[in-house]
């Protein structure tokens, strides 16, 4: 365990500046705002279409992200995230409360990725976390970055699904326990193992 | 705002930074065009759904307009003069002579001689007077049920003194329904009329008189006419609808 509390120093040649969270709206772009506020959700399920657009641009990313993290390359990512965005603008007014946007949102995006699954089924599964495919994904990993990547590849897609809704959109427990159709204490079970599993993996890396 | 976890877990961690990472690796214009395409099937979704609404109930108004109009129709061709629906059944016979329709000689007689039954003879011979204009119209079929017609009614007033309005007492129809026997028509009776099948003029049983005027009550016994109007009418009718060379072919070109 040592090796883990030594903090790592970055290689030259990695470009750790872009992965530092950005600071706050850059100029000439957008406020990004996620998760949406209410009122927000409120106004795109009422209709209003340029709250639910800013909705689906501000989600966007998160969905490309959350699809790479599982374990799909890039262009599938991009390919099903422009569908989940179609279906969550067809869904949005039959969303009850304003306030259960995100694991709704959420739900779409686990439906989509179980749907694609399910597609791929019979064929040999492609696991593009192994490698990036992309100049740009490579130019911008660092080392902890390949090896979380290469550590999350040898997790399940269960676990990788609860690891990202956990820790990186940091939903609760309860959200992802509805949306797993699980109860919140199996859920807070299964994400405690399934950090135990990554930490493993990751630290064997090492 | 969420509490966020105060783990040192430098697996998590990293998994965080590689999440907001990959967040960041798609640019803000991929994720605007995104957006925009995504709207833009919603709106497409939406005016398609709306031409297609728009369409559902065109059709069904068009259909719902058309069985009743068509229902309209098959009611009201059963209709006799003084109903209510006799109109509507003028009103598309209208329209189907505008399309190219049919003669319709024979629901005019049929018409006339309902009229006659219920004791309005003069308008049962405005009737079918009404339709000797007609172009498709068999004239000589209706001049001859006019001349019928007028030559009872004129019968009638020699007879009772009175111009009554009836050749026929109501009810009568059903009861001389049978076809004619060669003792109905006596030779130069007015009321035996040509059919249609031997397309025969009008008898002039004075052989001076055109049709539609009246007869002269000499020619016949008084009485005599009163019995075999209703059924020449039918006689007629039956003709028309291809019963004509059945019967006799020297009808009404008898001489008196």
């Amino acid at each position: 365990m040592a090796a883990s509390e030594t903090p790592t120093a970055a290689p030259p040649s990695l470009n750790l500046q872009k992965m530092e969270p950005r600071p706050g709206p850059q100029p000439g772009l957008p406020e990004v705002r996620w998760p949406p506020d209410v009122a927000g959700v409120r106004l795109a399920i009422s209709g209003e279409q340029r709250s639910l657009s800013d909705i689906l641009r501000d989600g966007f990313p998160r969905l490309v992200a959350f699809y790479l993290g599982v374990g799909l390359s890039r262009h599938e990512a991009e390919e099903l995230s422009a569908e989940t965005c179609e279906a969550i603008v067809s869904r949005i007014t039959q969303l009850r409360s304003a306030e259960a946007f995100e694991a709704w949102f959420w739900s779409i995006a686990r439906n989509r990725l179980r749907t694609l699954f399910r597609r791929r089924k019979g064929r040999k599964p492609v696991d593009a976390m192994i490698s990036p495919s992309t100049p740009e994904e490579i130019s911008i990993e660092g080392e902890e970055h390949r090896r979380i990547r290469v550590a999350l590849s040898l997790l399940s897609a269960k676990d990788r699904e609860l690891l990202w809704l956990r820790e990186v959109e940091d939903l609760e427990y309860d959200e992802i326990a509805s949306r797993f159709g699980a109860t919140s204490g199996t859920i807070r079970v299964a994400c405690h193992r399934a950090r135990r599993r990554l930490e493993e993996v990751y630290l064997s890396g090492e | 705002m969420r509490v966020r976890h105060d783990r040192n877990d430098k697996a998590v961690d990293d998994l965080r930074s590689y999440g907001q990472a990959l967040v960041r690796s798609v640019p803000s214009d991929q994720a605007r065009a995104a957006a925009g395409r995504a709207m833009f099937s919603r709106n497409r979704h939406l005016v398609v759904g709306r031409r297609r609404r728009r369409l559902v109930v065109a059709l069904g108004a068009l259909g719902l307009l058309t069985v009743s109009n068509v229902g309209l129709a098959a009611v009201a061709n059963t209709a006799s003069p003084g109903e209510f629906l006799y109109s509507f059944d003028r009103g598309y016979e209208w329209v189907a002579d505008l399309v190219g329709a049919k003669d319709h000689t024979g629901e005019r007689l049929a018409e006339a001689q309902v009229l006659n039954a219920r004791g309005e003879t003069a308008q049962a011979i405005a009737l079918l007077r009404e339709s000797l204009n007609a172009e498709k119209s068999d004239h000589a079929l209706l001049a001859s049920a006019i001349q019928t017609l007028e030559f009872g009614r004129q019968n009638q007033i020699d007879q009772t003194g009175v111009e009554s309005p009836s050749l026929t007492a109501p009810g009568q129809i059903a009861a001389d329904d049978d076809p004619p026997t060669p003792s109905d028509t006596a030779p130069g009776r007015p009321d035996s009329l040509p059919s249609q099948s031997d397309n025969a003029p009008p008898v002039d049983p004075a052989g001076t008189q055109d049709p539609g005027e009246d007869s002269s009550p000499s020619e016949t016994a008084p009485g005599q006419n009163r019995d075999t109007t209703t059924t020449t009418l039918t006689t007629e009718k039956a003709n028309r609808n291809g019963n004509g060379g059945v019967g006799n072919p020297d009808r009404g070109t008898t001489e008196p």
